[in-house]
């Protein structure tokens, strides 16, 4: 390794760089674009649901077990007196549920024997599961907490006002390290791993897919350079815009949306650091396989981008995957990034799980590294 | 016509020739829709629960039974106090835990709901909220048992064209859009790029060939490329994850082909647009990653500031992974997406030719 060798190349690669800019642009556009995305479109609270509820006939009962749905935010109440109204309301996707009111309502709730049935469109599943239990909660929440008053006579206490309030509180536990369950804290950190994974992975291959593509590399056979300056020299100016969008999105975070970040200044740049790197020697690799930009790109979409988006835990939970998937997660880098980097935003320095994740994603940047040296621009016969 | 078809054979045969490039663009997405397909799951299981009793009484030891007898649960060694609480949940070694009151007895038989805190750790909240859910049905049970009266209310549910919340019936629909989307605009914003990269872009000048014949020739090899991929997809996902086929295959064919056709011609814009390669992959990737943001597959569109649902109309992705779901598991007829069609052909035709105006151009004065 020779400095003075490095500092020349990297300077290169800097001029390089500069000369077509459109990496650099989209290198701080995209977080800037992904973050206002997160923070202001992006929520996992559904509202408005457009619900259809069909009464039988109207008595004060039914009148006020609407007006809870009403007055809740969570839903949109479409009113009709016919089953078949509500069904087709469900099935022409005006309404995502149907709550059937019985026949006699008033008379089976003071036979102490109700029922109630409720229809939903689950072709979205997970939403339409969460819609059930809001549906459930408002239902449950208006008919128990009544109940005793109810059997005891009092009737006019059954839905009564002042539980309106404290049939969504039910549906909420109380949230560590995020009270008031804002969606942008828990996507925030998700977005940021996505981010380093395009800058660091797919830039990386790319670029040096490109060297391969257009003959560069065979120039620099011929040159003193040893390929682990030529790879050094790569790395660190896609390094160098990789902490640039990751300070980019700390900062967007933390004073345009209000993110908590409650570990020591130090803990993210460094954790961050050792993905970067990972996904930087992974791009090396990636690239010094395929040889080709095309072919390249899409290997890095499909290895590195498609499995933080969905396999990293920070859209759906690694511990409910089928086992062979849990199994597959294990070998996604982007898993322990996304553990490291939602303890470091909003629970603080827990060591035990800083030091773990960082280990393990060195573990990866060495085996990828390793890897990547193998298989290195100057050995000719790749 | 004979020009268009000798056109479209040599880019077909431009874009195989390469042995790796057919493995890369076969074999990695139906892997892809295989593993993928499967990663969003509803059922919670083995959830750690920690669970600090104050109580201490036989009641409190029944409610716990109760949740170590669940599937969902995984019930760990009872909680010393408040502080051992809190650092099992900040090294992640409990997920949720339950605080059960030195009141429980009591409130159980004055027939109060029980004062049980419930805490969630919000680093994950998708699965928070799902886990509360459970908590919550468990001990309103425990309560309800416990009472002696026999009011009964019963809700049945219904989950229409999926009445077991299948997940994966929603996911590999969904993450085949994505897929062909990635595969398709990919190939498209390379097309007219690498002739300027590899310096052929000159000889397209002088071919004696429209630049709409060009365009429509690079485009329709990339269809046919996705129509391939996503027919093996198609059948992954029908007999593989057993997803049901409850509206007819034309229409679903219809809806693809407009997929990628949408696909097609932001793909072709992009790389008219660009100055190289590079910048045609860079801006693929920068148009993609907020199109799966705003698909709908992270978080629901309905949630979306309004705003920002009319802006997600544009996005092709949107309608196609709230589309091709449907369009599997309910029986819908055409006139049930007459506005994703209407908005992917618009996308398509307004960044056409769009694409073929500014490569027309550029054909003539360089």
């Amino acid at each position: 390794m020779n400095f003075s060798r490095l500092a020349t190349l990297i300077v290169k690669e800097g001029k390089q760089l500069l000369r077509d800019p459109f990496s650099i642009i989209l290198g701080i556009l995209l977080p800037i674009i992904m973050l206002l995305i997160c923070g202001f479109g992006m929520s996992t609270d559904i509202r408005n649901i457009p619900l259809a509820i069909v009464i039988p006939e109207t008595s004060k009962y039914t009148t006020q077990l609407v007006a809870r749905f009403v007055a809740s935010d969570y839903f949109d109440v479409i009113l009709t007196h016919s089953s078949a109204e509500g069904e087709r309301l469900v099935k022409n996707h005006q309404a995502d549920a149907c709550l059937f009111l019985p026949q006699k309502f008033t008379q089976k709730l003071h036979g102490g024997n109700l029922q109630i049935m409720i229809a939903i469109n689950a072709s979205n599943p997970s939403l339409a599961y969460t819609k059930e239990s809001y549906i459930k909660a408002v239902l449950l929440s208006g008919l128990n907490s009544d109940q005793t008053e109810l059997l005891s006579g009092g009737t006019n206490a059954f839905l009564s006002e002042s539980s309106l309030a404290g049939s969504i509180l039910d549906l909420k536990p109380r949230l560590w390290f995020n009270d008031a369950n804002v969606s942008a804290f828990t996507l925030i950190p998700g977005i940021i791993v996505i981010i380093m994974v395009v800058v660091g992975a797919l830039l990386t291959s790319m670029v040096m897919a490109r060297e391969y593509e257009q003959g560069n590399l065979e120039s620099m056979f011929v040159t003193p350079m040893r390929s682990s300056e030529i790879l050094l020299a790569k790395m660190i100016n896609n390094y160098l815009l990789g902490m640039i969008g990751l300070g980019i999105s700390l900062l967007m975070a933390h004073f345009v949306f209000y993110v908590p970040i409650r570990a020591s200044w130090y803990v993210i740049p460094l954790g961050s650091s050792v993905f970067l790197i990972m996904a930087l020697c992974m791009g090396l690799l990636i690239s010094s396989l395929t040889k080709n930009q095309f072919i390249a790109v899409e290997i890095a979409a499909f290895t590195t981008f498609l499995p933080s988006f969905l396999l990293s835990g920070f859209l759906f939970e690694i511990k409910s995957m089928p086992i062979l998937l849990q199994w597959i997660t294990v070998f996604v880098p982007a898993r322990y990034y996304v553990d490291f980097l939602q303890t470091a935003f909003l629970v603080g320095n827990v060591w035990p799980n800083i030091i773990k994740n960082i280990g393990i994603l060195l573990v990866f940047a060495a085996v990828f590294m390793f890897l990547a040296k193998i298989k290195n621009p100057k050995n000719l016969e790749g | 016509m004979g020009r268009l078809f000798i056109l479209l054979k040599k880019e077909l045969i431009q874009l195989i020739k390469n042995p790796k490039m057919r493995i890369t663009l076969f074999v990695p997405p139906i892997m892809q829709l295989l593993i993928l397909g499967y990663a969003a799951t509803l059922e919670l299981k083995k959830v750690n629960l920690g669970i600090l009793d104050f109580s201490r009484s036989a009641e409190s030891r029944e409610l716990i039974a109760e949740f170590s007898g669940s599937p969902i649960f995984n019930v760990h060694p009872p909680l010393e106090n408040q502080n051992d609480l809190a650092q099992q949940i900040n090294e992640r070694g409990i997920q949720v835990a339950i605080v059960i009151p030195n009141s429980f007895i009591r409130d159980i038989y004055n027939k109060t709901r029980p004062d049980i805190q419930i805490i969630v750790d919000g680093r994950s909240a998708n699965s928070a909220g799902l886990a509360n859910a459970y908590i919550q049905n468990i001990i309103s049970d425990y309560a309800m048992s416990k009472s002696p009266n026999d009011y009964r209310l019963q809700i049945t549910s219904r989950a229409w064209y999926n009445p077991n919340y299948q997940a994966r019936f929603f996911m590999a629909p969904a993450v085949l859009a994505m897929i062909a989307l990635i595969d398709v605009m990919l190939i498209n914003a390379l097309s007219i790029s690498k002739e300027r990269e590899e310096g052929t872009f000159d000889q397209l000048r002088l071919t004696p060939v429209s630049s709409l014949e060009l365009l429509a020739a690079k485009g329709f090899s990339s269809i046919m490329i996705g129509v391939c991929q996503l027919s093996v997809g198609l059948l992954v996902i029908r007999f593989w994850f057993l997803v049901p086929m409850r509206s007819s295959f034309l229409l679903l064919a219809l809806l693809l082909i407009s997929f990628l056709f949408a696909a097609m011609g932001l793909g072709l814009l992009i790389s008219v647009l660009s100055r190289n390669l590079q910048q045609a992959i860079l801006a693929t990737f920068g148009v993609i990653l907020p199109f799966s943001m705003l698909s709908g597959l992270p978080t629901p569109v309905e949630s979306m500031p309004k705003v920002l649902q009319m802006i997600t109309i544009v996005n092709p992705l949107r309608h196609g992974v709230s589309g091709i779901p449907q369009c599997f598991l309910e029986g819908l007829t055409f006139y049930d997406l007459r506005f994703s069609f209407i908005f992917l052909w618009s996308i398509a035709a307004v960044s056409f030719i769009m694409a073929w105006f500014y490569f027309r151009r550029q054909r003539q004065c360089g």
